[in-house]
């Protein structure tokens, strides 16, 4: 039996322009973190190898030091690591994994994935389809990979970077009739997908799994910041998600209509945990004086000081100021001002 | 506001001087012009205006005239419920202080204490309308400035229409929040909008620009993505055609071997075809030899023949020479028989011509004679003659000359008839003379006495002129008888035949020398004549004596007609030798002829001979050195050899054409193996360009810059968006209180209008109504039915309508209104209207504090209730009267 990681899309040195500076390093230092937690998770789950389905890097232009720190990261985790180039990191000219920042400091352990077989473990071999330019790897490629695998005897690890057919608005890059294919006639016993940042079954009889991203980068990923555990014997498949990450990115809508309310929803959102680690989309609704629009907005400057940021979601202009109540006194309105419009 | 004390010291006039105003009544200061009441205005001005250090004009003004001392004004006011003890000493070393909250409130010093003292009055009362409401002398016609500005003035308007002053408070707030983002006409953005925009502004360039950067970057990757495929395509065809290359090396050795073989046979053949020609012409030579020995056989054959025929026409051509030269010999025999003959005949008609001649020389030498003689003869006539036509001219002049003059004689010459009866008879001179018919007539050239019957007598007696013409007369004779005898005539009609005659000798004469002449011909003179003439007869002579025996021929035509006859057989024997001469020399050139073919004909036999000879002598060695059997064999021999060499040739030739097609492809091959490789390397050095940029920028901080550009462009654009949200929130509420506070003006514009026209009913009647303008100034005025211009009024009416303008304005600003002073008005107006004034402005004295000053006492006699205060150059005291409570006010000017 082989048991062995599969993750994707760690994108480094990705940037939220929506993060303060400080709440940046932190989610930079985070994506490398979650490389060490891989290794980790690798050693004492008796993992073979890790292999990663594309998307490394968020850009071939990544920065030298991103690089430096994910291959350091790497070589510190002792299990070898399998790169896959996926459309953020081509293998096109200017591949960051053909540059001397990446081929000068790359570790023993870390190898970028080809369509040539490795044997990444005794008896177990892996290919990849690596993307080469900003067009998807097409049918030839993919399918040369497979057959490069079926040449080998043993384990059969397949990992590709593409859309299959799940979302219906994402442009189909990766037909799941391929996977299919490879699967049925050249006997890869599991393909490793990245692209999809959620943990998702490709629907290959199981032996096609989206991992997701390890720590996520947005609020519409399913079950991201996680990884799998897969387990490869005698044909047998199993597929097991393992928690990586430890950010957040969370939406809330508030319903306000008086201080308390109020109240009782920000205190909701000081119980979540890890906080800092935290990206919150808030929307507000609701009616309400002037004097509690200030305290909405003092109570998100609250929450902004603890998350690591947050976002004012459709700039939370559902919530109306009415033009009554105490407050307005307090504004010390008179003569013709107080006689409103 | 309201002030309850003023005190001035060393101002102007005033040595010093202190007013108490009364609360809640009218205060009226009289005293004559220049007694110093306008300077308690104006002190009170000064206080609030410039700082006790101001050197400003209106400061300096104010010293009092020689004394060095600082003018110096203190003032007891109340202003938003605090009253204030203001005291300001102007000079440079200037005093202020300011007291708020009496009693015992806070002091203020020096530029702390002006400060706060201008901060009380404008948050009381504002500046606008604290100067606005002052009156001065000699304005108080002007309307009380644009009372609509003064925010002081409208926020009592305001409270006035249900409004109160935080409203105002919140509209400047608004008005300023506005301000932080807009220019004052609310076109540019300014401030702190401005900078977000400008943020975001940099921002998205440096985003763009980064941007483009990335892009280039991109295209430098689409472009070695582009190349990449065509170099291994290159790769690919080189490797290829460096294989066919290969294969087509083996193919070009064959060649070049194809090549020497052919080059060897080609060699072989031109030798082999050489030999073939050479032997060739060789039996042509021989061939030619022996025909060429036939045809000199043959020849020197038939010039032997046609010498042997030469020859016997040579004989024949001898035989025919020899009957030539006799018939010749004849023929020149026969000519000279002939010539004889004819010479005699010609010297016969020699002889007879020359006979002739003589006879013609013998009659030309008598007419000569003839001539001679008859020239001899007239020339002697002439010789004797003495007359020629110059004379005779002359004599036939006189003559003329001479008839002239007798005719001249005959005119004067008396005509004298004498007429009587028939046969009468008179006497002239003496003789008898019958009047035949009654008349006798006759001249009378002399004197001259006529007897008439009857003893009458008349003589007729010439004139003068007469014996005049009768001298000419004889002189004219005498001149024609002279030239006469010159000439040798005796008559003019002699003269005239002389004439004549001289004319004809000298014809005579000429025609003489002409027969002369012609006798002569071409001989010069006579003597020559008659020698020839005697030659000719010798020689004839000399010819009949020698021909004696013969008869010769008796007429020249007959010996002419012998000597011709004689002449032509002579011809006809000459032209038949001529013809025997021509045939003995055609003879003699067809016997030269005849010989001499005969003789080049044997030469030219011989010649053959020799010719023969020598080619069969030549034939005869050629056979003995290869004999023709040898040759035909040889020549056979070389054909054989040629042939085969041409057919070895043509094999390596056929060769070379099927090599030749693989060095051509060599050669192409070579030429696309050289193109792909250009190509290659092109694209090699763009890739690695390529690569190298793209390498640079990967290893560079692109990436990292772009992050951090669209990290601010974020940021900034969050922010512009937040400011604008503000700046618009600002903007939109601006404009709301001030369409509001607009309204509101709208609304309170009549109250105060209404309220004037409260007071001006008081004064004007109770059908006095007012209109204002948009500044809330009086615009037009109604009374007695009538609306009017506030222009069309009269000066006093306009005044009291200005002084209740000031009154409703002052009551209606803020803090308890603005005190007011009236220096010197409503001097326009009459008893009636002043009365009626004074009374308003005692009653509104009670909300408002109200300053009359004036020059007239008593002129304010009927506000009731009025405190008077009077300045008259002397100690001041209150007034008297029953209005006034006294010692209101005092007033010390200066020396009391």
């Amino acid at each position: 039996m082989v048991r062995f990681l599969h993750s994707s899309d760690w994108q480094l040195g990705m940037t939220r322009h929506f993060l303060s500076e400080e709440a940046q390093g932190r989610f930079s230092d985070a994506r490398i973190e979650a490389i060490e937690t891989l290794g980790r998770i690798a050693r004492e789950k008796d993992a073979a190898f890790v292999v990663v389905a594309g998307d490394v890097f968020e850009t071939n232009l990544v920065p030298a030091d991103v690089v430096r720190r994910a291959l350091d990261a790497m070589g510190d985790a002792g299990v070898p690591f399998y790169l896959l180039p996926g459309n953020h990191d081509a293998r096109s000219p200017g591949s960051v994994y053909e540059s001397e920042r990446f081929t000068r400091r790359k570790p023993r352990n870390v190898h970028v994935l080809g369509p040539e077989p490795f044997e990444a473990a005794p008896g177990v071999w892996l290919a990849g389809v690596p993307w080469r330019s900003k067009q998807a790897p097409g049918e030839a490629e993919f399918f040369a990979a497979a057959q490069a695998l079926a040449g080998r005897r043993g384990e059969r690890v397949l990992a590709a970077h593409g859309q299959v057919e799940l979302a219906p608005e994402a442009a189909v890059t990766l037909p799941r009739a391929w996977l299919e294919r490879a699967v049925r006639e050249f006997g890869i016993g599991y393909a490793a997908l990245g692209d999809r940042h959620s943990l998702t079954d490709a629907g290959v009889d199981g032996r096609a799994w989206y991992s997701g991203t390890p720590e996520p980068t947005d609020y519409d990923e399913l079950e991201p910041g996680k990884a799998l555990l897969a387990a490869l014997e005698g044909g047998r498949c199993e597929v097991t998600p393992v928690p990586v990450g430890r950010w957040r990115f969370i939406e809330r809508a508030w319903e306000v209509h008086d201080e308390a309310e109020l109240r009782a929803a920000a205190e909701e959102l000081e119980r979540l945990p890890e906080r800092r680690r935290t990206v919150l989309r808030l929307r507000v609704r609701g009616t309400g004086g002037p004097e509690l629009r200030a305290a909405i907005e003092a109570a998100i400057e609250e929450l902004a000081q603890s998350f690591a940021a947050v976002e004012p979601w459709e700039r939370y202009a559902d919530f109306i100021v009415r033009a009554e109540g105490e407050g307005w006194e307090a504004l010390g309105l008179a003569g013709f001002s107080a006689r409103g419009g | 506001m309201k002030y309850h004390r003023v005190r001035v010291r060393h101002f102007r006039g005033i040595a010093e001087a202190e007013v108490v105003f009364p609360d809640g009544r009218l205060l009226v200061i009289e005293g004559p012009n220049e007694a110093g009441k306008s300077s308690i205005v104006e002190a009170i001005g000064l206080l609030f205006e410039f700082t006790a250090e101001s050197n400003a004009e209106e400061v300096r003004a104010v010293r009092p005239e020689g004394r060095d001392a600082d003018p110096e004004v203190e003032l007891e006011f109340t202003v938003g419920g605090q009253r204030c003890c203001y005291r300001k000493v102007f000079g440079r070393r200037g005093a202020t202080e300011l007291e708020v909250g009496l009693p015992g409130g806070r002091r203020l010093a020096g530029r702390e204490a002006h400060n706060e003292a201008k901060r009380l009055l404008e948050e009381g009362v504002d500046s606008g309308v604290f100067r606005a409401l002052r009156v001065l002398q000699g304005e108080s016609l002007a309307m009380a400035g644009d009372l609509a500005a003064s925010a002081s003035l409208l926020r009592a308007l305001d409270g006035g229409a249900g409004t109160d002053p935080a409203g105002e408070s919140l509209f400047e707030r608004a008005q300023k929040e506005v301000q932080r983002y807009y220019t004052g006409n609310r076109r540019q953005e300014t401030g702190e909008l401005r900078q977000a925009r400008e943020a975001a502004k940099a921002a998205k360039d440096d985003v763009e620009r980064l941007e483009a950067r990335l892009r280039a970057l991109e295209a430098r990757v689409q472009e070695v993505e582009e190349l990449e495929p065509r170099a291994a395509e290159l790769r690919q065809a080189i490797g290829e055609l460096e294989r066919r290359a290969g294969e087509l090396a083996g193919l070009a050795d064959a060649h070049r071997d194809a090549q020497q073989a052919a080059e060897l046979a080609r060699t072989e053949a031109a030798t082999a075809r050489e030999r073939q020609e050479r032997l060739e012409d060789e039996v042509k030579r021989r061939e030619a030899a022996r025909r060429e020995a036939k045809r000199l056989e043959e020849e020197t054959q038939t010039a032997r023949t046609r010498a042997a025929d030469l020859l016997e026409s040579a004989e024949a051509a001898r035989t025919a020479f020899a009957d030539a030269e006799r018939t010749a010999e004849a023929a020149r025999a026969r000519v000279q028989e002939f010539e004889g003959g004819a010479e005699l005949a010609a010297s016969d008609y020699a002889h007879l011509q020359e006979e002739l001649q003589l006879a013609q020389m013998q009659d030309r030498l008598t007419a000569y004679d003839d001539a001679a003689e008859r020239r001899r003869a007239a020339q002697a006539f002439l010789a004797g003659c003495r007359i020629d036509a110059a004379r005779l001219n002359g004599i036939e002049d006189a003559e003329a000359a001479l008839a002239r003059t007798e005719a001249q004689l005959r005119s004067v010459t008396a005509r004298v008839e004498v007429e009587g009866p028939a046969g009468a008879t008179v006497y002239v001179d003496g003789k008898p003379e019958t009047l035949a018919g009654g008349l006798l007539r006759f001249d009378a050239a002399e004197e001259l006495r006529i007897e008439l019957p009857g003893g009458f007598a008349v003589t007729v007696r010439p004139s003068q002129s007469q014996g005049l013409l009768e001298r000419r007369l004889q002189e004219q004779r005498e001149q024609l008888d002279r030239l006469l005898a010159e000439a040798g005539a005796g008559t003019v009609e002699e003269a005239r035949e002389l004439e004549q005659r001289r004319r004809e000798a000298e014809r005579e004469v000429e025609d003489a020398a002409r027969v002369m002449r012609q006798a002569l011909r071409d001989l010069p003179n006579r003597a020559d004549l008659a020698g020839r003439l005697e030659r000719t007869r010798r020689r004839v002579e000399a010819y009949r004596a020698a021909h004696a025996g013969r008869r010769l021929p008796s007429t020249l035509e007959e010996a002419r007609r012998v000597s011709e006859a004689g002449s032509e057989q002579l011809a006809a024997a000459r032209a038949r030798a001529r013809e025997a001469e021509q045939a003995l020399q055609a003879a003699r050139d067809a016997l030269g002829r005849a010989e001499r073919e005969a003789a080049a004909a044997g030469e030219r036999a011989a010649a053959l001979e020799r010719q023969l000879a020598q080619a069969r002598a030549a034939l005869a060695a050629a056979e003995a050195e290869r004999p023709t059997a040898a040759l035909d064999a040889d020549l056979a021999a070389a054909r054989g050899e040629a042939a085969l060499a041409e057919a070895k040739l043509a094999e390596a030739e056929q060769r070379l054409r099927e090599l030749a097609g693989a060095g051509a492809e060599a050669a192409e091959v070579e030429r696309q193996l050289e193109a792909a490789r250009k190509e290659l390397r092109s694209i090699e050095d763009r890739v690695t360009a390529a690569r190298g940029a793209l390498s640079h920028e990967g290893e560079g901080t692109l990436q990292a810059e772009l992050d951090a550009a669209r990290s601010r462009l974020e940021a900034a654009a969050v922010r512009l968006e937040s400011v604008e949200r503000r700046a618009r929130a600002a903007r939109l509420l601006a404009d709301t209180l001030a369409r509001h506070r607009e309204a509101a003006r709208r609304a309170y514009g009549p109250l105060l209008a209404e309220r004037l026209g409260a007071l001006g009913r008081r004064v004007f009647g109770n059908d006095f109504e007012v209109e204002l303008d948009d500044g809330l100034a009086p615009a037009r005025r109604r009374l007695g039915g009538t609306w009017l211009d506030v222009r069309q009024l009269s000066v006093g009416a306009r005044e009291q309508l200005a002084v209740l303008h000031r009154a409703a304005c002052a009551a209606a600003a803020g803090d308890g209104g603005v005190p007011f002073f009236l220096d010197d008005a409503l001097g326009w107006s009459d008893e009636g209207r002043l009365a009626e004034m004074a009374r308003v402005l005692a009653d509104l004295a009670r909300d408002v504090q109200v300053v009359v000053l004036t020059c007239q006492p008593g002129r304010f006699a009927a506000a009731e209730g009025a405190a008077v205060v009077r300045i008259d150059g002397g100690r001041t005291g209150p007034a008297g009267g029953p209005r006034g409570r006294p010692g209101q006010g005092e007033l010390f000017p200066d020396g009391a």
